[in-house]
């Protein structure tokens, strides 16, 4: 599973920002008075994904997490930073240059009941990418593939000719995960893929991005906030906070030895099935708005190790010894209890 | 896993609407109404009993015939006959045609139009969408009536009466359709931003598609839900816009009667006690836009909730 | 005598195919005091129990049949009047979505102030205060500041604590929590369990936590009743069913988890989806998912019997735990 081949990454974000414009309208003013505020919604943000691994963004809601995967995919602009796809940079491109990325780069997407269209069957969702990125292929080559395809997920051939709502949301998502993969990528985006279902679904779908991954050697990026998914199926995984990643580290290493203090407080906040539950570390105060984000650390004001460094002076990304990347004065400054 | 999943059609008319309908006397009984009323406008030239629109089959003397049950009624005459001696079955026969044809053709060009703009507003956003919304605001601060009157008043004078005898269905179906295109616009705007946001539409952008397949294909079919609801009322706003402007003298000429023109021509010899030229048209033109917007107010309660479970 | 009794509850959907049983069958009881888990996936008939118990069900949904002793009356065949004495009163519930929930042109203030109101003969500052007590309850700081705020001013946790606030107000004996922490990011979800298991163990509150995690069961509930297509497959203690599941069902929900697995290996998940209620199989509802199935489980319907510590409905459960054993 680990024998990736050590060449140029596959994806490379550098120094990634990305700010959306929001139109405030206070709830005093009658809405008359319009306000131009920025989420700050990706802050400098810097990762490499290397071919075979599967990388995993975890954070809780509004770190970033889906905005980063959009602009990865292109869906957004970043307002700066780089983005290199196979060593080409893709964050500028033009909609018809991004064309042959799109049968190397596909997404699967969080909520399976919006993310089919419903008033397309199974077969005309699954023959419309075909046609589209492989005009030369007869009507037998698309049958024979879009047949081979739904044998590998596990569709059975009676789907067909139904709508998405005939079907439960594991089974949807089957649906979804044989769309991204009739034009064959070698890289998936899967935004909270397994979030939306059942449990015992998830481990179905969880299998079937397993599967694909050794049998296609697709790389993932994949995103999630349940931490037991990602210390399955991750190889690596950045740790987002606000917009901001704290630590990158091994799965491995990070659930052994977390280091960032927001890392360690959200390992401990999983609820287990275990007894030996480690104590729950308890955040101070309340995430702060990503419209105002603190000039200094952006997890200070809920640290219990924040100084008055971290107030006002913003930790870089430092490399470990043991291989992981954390951004921390604390762990810096080597304060942290063990 | 049920088994018992019928093809998509056979659902949308099996269960849901027609389980609706089931429900639903008023609507049910609308329809069949309406129905019976396409089919008589439709057939006109065979169910009625003389062609109006033949001198040699009118004769004067026959004129101001009261209906049937009045006393001094001509059987021959089932409603009796306007001011001229003809027919009011026949001519209501053909006035519905008429007034049908152009509330549809109208219908057809708002929708034409209006999606169009509401897809391309809605979709690409920004600057085009200001743009052509705007344009929407500016053609609704216009009343449908005031343009129609303004136009078609200019078309009477600059073209002379002949012509505008000949062209009249189309110039009204024109002219309504133009003028109130904006609610389409709006409401498929309305639509497509709801849309937009859907994964599926992402989905279709990462999978390389262009904004016209993803606008057509995707997003379209998405929004006939709220268009057929809004074309319900288009259609009855559209045979009201049509008798008004035939009521003022700016619609369709009393020679090829709309219902409009009929209730118009019969309007003078109300007090004079023939009642019927004016009531009977406008009857029917009453049922006609009752039945409509009785079955948009059905649509609307049936499909526009759309009944996606959701995640969770 | 038990503070809750369900007895042989029936729920039933009327549809265009005619009525449809969402819940059959249940029964359980709940002490004063007692903190009682149901787990289930979606469709399982988990949230349809719990609005039962409140008869809160909205048409289509109905009680077909049972009883829902609270305190020795019956919920089923109360009036609305009699209901609303209990309901928010005596009974409270607190739902998923905290933004649903709370009403957003109204004050955290108003709505508690309203809510009081409505049961106690009380005076505006009289209520005020009791309502400022219960927000410092559930550790909202600066608690008088707080009423004059609106629902969108809070942060998610934050409304989630003046639900819970609201739910306290008038010292239930029985709180229902629908999936109170599922629409909750990690940090702040164990903010608030930590929160509500330790505010029914003070004020010696009932609990019944309605949820598919059961992690979250794990942490707060003294027993678990396992739900699957309408019926409870097995009840027990809660650490006992986690950590000895007899049911196949509730072996496959547990062994599915990916903690369970080695990182990176297959997880051991459950063939098939659960069946729709329109559609139920003959025999278990399980049996067309299930490894041990026998012909006896495609005919005849099991029902609930005790097996070691547990209920467990399960024709084969004798067999499976002798197979377990040889392994």
């Amino acid at each position: 599973m680990n024998d990736v081949v050590q060449n140029r990454p596959l994806v490379d974000v550098k120094n990634l920002h990305m700010q959306f414009e929001l139109h405030h309208r206070g709830p005093g003013s009658l809405g008359l008075r319009s306000r131009k505020n920025y989420v700050h919604a990706v802050n400098d943000v810097s990762f490499s994904i290397d071919q075979g691994e599967a990388f995993c963004l975890v954070g809780e809601s509004g770190c970033g997490k889906s905005t980063i995967a959009r602009l990865i995919t292109g869906l957004e602009r970043p307002t700066s930073g780089e983005i290199h796809f196979d060593g080409q940079r893709v964050d500028q491109l033009s909609r018809g240059e991004q064309r042959p990325l799109r049968k190397r780069m596909q997404m699967i997407f969080q909520n399976p009941y919006a993310s089919l269209n419903p008033r397309m069957t199974v077969d005309e969702a699954l023959v419309e990418p075909l046609k589209h990125h492989f005009p030369d292929y007869s009507p037998q080559d698309i049958q024979q593939r879009k047949t081979d395809i739904m044998r590998s997920v596990g569709i059975d051939q009676t789907w067909s000719d139904r709508y998405p709502d005939a079907f439960s949301g594991g089974q949807r998502q089957r649906i979804a995960i044989a769309r991204a993969l009739t034009v064959d990528p070698e890289f998936m985006i899967a935004d909270e893929p397994i979030s939306a279902l059942d449990a015992s679904i998830q481990a179905q779908i969880l299998n079937l991005m397993l599967e694909a991954r050794a049998e296609r050697g697709i790389t993932y990026l994949f995103i999630a906030h349940d931490l037991n998914v990602v210390q399955h199926f991750a190889t690596r995984v950045a740790v987002l906070y606000l917009g901001s990643i704290c630590e990158i580290s091994s799965t491995r290493t990070l659930f052994e030895r977390p280091k960032h203090p927001y890392t360690r407080a959200l390992l401990s906040a999983i609820p287990q099935l275990k007894d030996d539950k480690p104590k729950y570390i308890r955040l101070r105060g309340e995430r702060p708005t990503p419209l105002a984000p603190p000039t200094g650390c952006p997890f200070e004001s809920r640290c219990h190790f924040a100084t008055n460094r971290c107030r006002h002076e913003r930790p870089r990304p430092m490399r470990q010894p043991d291989g992981s990347t954390v951004a921390c004065h604390a762990v810096e400054e080597d304060r942290l209890d063990d | 896993m049920s088994n018992s999943y019928l093809s998509p059609y056979s659902r949308f008319f099996q269960s849901d609407l027609t389980i609706g309908l089931r429900h639903h006397p008023v609507a049910f009984v609308s329809l069949v109404i309406f129905a019976i009323l396409c089919l008589l406008a439709a057939f006109a030239p065979l169910l009625a009993p003389f062609d109006p629109f033949d001198t040699t089959q009118i004769d004067i003397l026959n004129s101001e015939r009261p209906p049937f049950w009045a006393e001094g009624a001509e059987p021959a005459f089932l409603f009796g006959t306007d001011d001229q001696g003809r027919d009011m079955w026949s001519i209501m026969l053909y006035g519905l045609r008429l007034s049908l044809i152009i509330g549809l053709g109208a219908v057809l060009v708002q929708t034409l139009i209006g999606v169009s703009i509401g897809l391309i507003s809605g979709y690409v956003g920004g600057r085009v969408d200001s743009l052509l919304m705007r344009l929407a605001d500016i053609q609704l601060s216009f009343s449908t009536l005031m343009i129609a009157i303004v136009f078609l008043a200019l078309t009477q004078v600059v073209g002379g009466r002949a012509f505008f005898a000949q062209y009249a269905p189309f110039l009204l179906i024109v002219i309504i359709g133009l003028a109130e295109w904006p609610q389409y616009a709006r409401t498929v705007r309305a639509t497509v931003l709801a849309e937009k946001q859907k994964e599926y539409v992402d989905a279709a952008r990462i999978m390389g598609f262009g904004p016209v397949r993803i606008m057509v294909r995707h997003i379209l079919p998405n929004s006939l839900a709220s268009i057929f609801v809004i074309s319900t009322i288009q259609i009855a706003n559209a045979i009201i816009a049509e008798a008004s402007l035939s009521f003022l003298g700016l619609g369709m000429p009393i020679a090829y009667p709309s219902l409009g023109s009929l209730i118009a021509s019969g309007f003078d010899y109300l007090f004079s006690g023939s009642w019927w030229i004016t009531t009977l048209p406008a009857l029917l033109l009453v049922v006609l836009i009752l039945v409509v917007n009785l079955l948009g107010d059905w649509l609307r309660d049936s499909i526009a909730p759309q009944h996606v479970p959701e995640a969770g | 005598m038990a503070l809750l009794s369900v007895q042989n509850l029936n729920v039933k959907f009327g549809g265009p195919f005619g009525a449809i049983t969402a819940v059959n069958n249940v029964s359980f009881e709940l002490q004063k005091g007692e903190r009682l888990g149901i787990v289930g996936e979606s469709g399982a008939g988990k949230s349809i129990t719990g609005f039962a118990m409140m008869n809160l069900l909205n048409a289509p949904g109905f009680i077909d049949r049972g009883k829902v002793l609270f305190d020795g009356q019956d919920m089923v065949r109360l009036n609305e009047r009699q209901l609303r004495k209990i309901r928010g009163n005596r009974m409270a519930m607190i739902f998923q979505d905290p933004l649903v929930t709370l009403n957003p042109v109204l004050t955290i203030g108003q709505q508690m102030v309203e809510t009081l109101m409505a049961h106690r003969r009380l005076r505006q500052d009289e209520a005020e205060f009791i309502a400022i007590q219960k927000l410092r309850e559930v550790y909202i700081s600066a608690p008088e500041s707080r009423l004059g705020q609106y629902p969108h001013e809070l942060s998610g946790g934050m409304r989630q604590r003046v639900i819970i606030a609201i739910a306290l107000l008038l010292d239930p004996d029985l709180i229902i929590a629908d999936e109170p922490t599922t629409a909750l990011d990690v940090t702040t979800q164990a903010d608030i369990l930590e929160l509500l298991l330790h505010l029914c163990m003070a004020n010696n509150v009932g609990l019944i936590l309605i949820t598919h995690d059961l992690g979250v069961v794990c942490q707060l509930t003294e027993r678990v009743m396992v739900m699957y297509a309408g019926e409870v497959v097995e009840t027990g203690k809660t650490r006992e069913v986690i950590n000895d599941p007899q049911h196949p069902y509730t072996q496959g929900l547990i062994s599915a988890l990916p903690q369970q697995t080695l990182p990176g290996t297959p997880l051991k998940s459950i063939a098939g989806y659960m069946p729709s209620l329109l559609s139920l199989p003959e025999g278990c509802p399980f049996h067309p998912r299930c490894a041990y199935a026998s012909p006896e489980c495609t005919r005849e319907r099991p029902s609930l019997v005790q097996y070691r510590d547990a209920s467990v409905a399960c024709h084969e459960v004798n067999r499976l735990h002798q197979e377990t054993l040889v392994e």
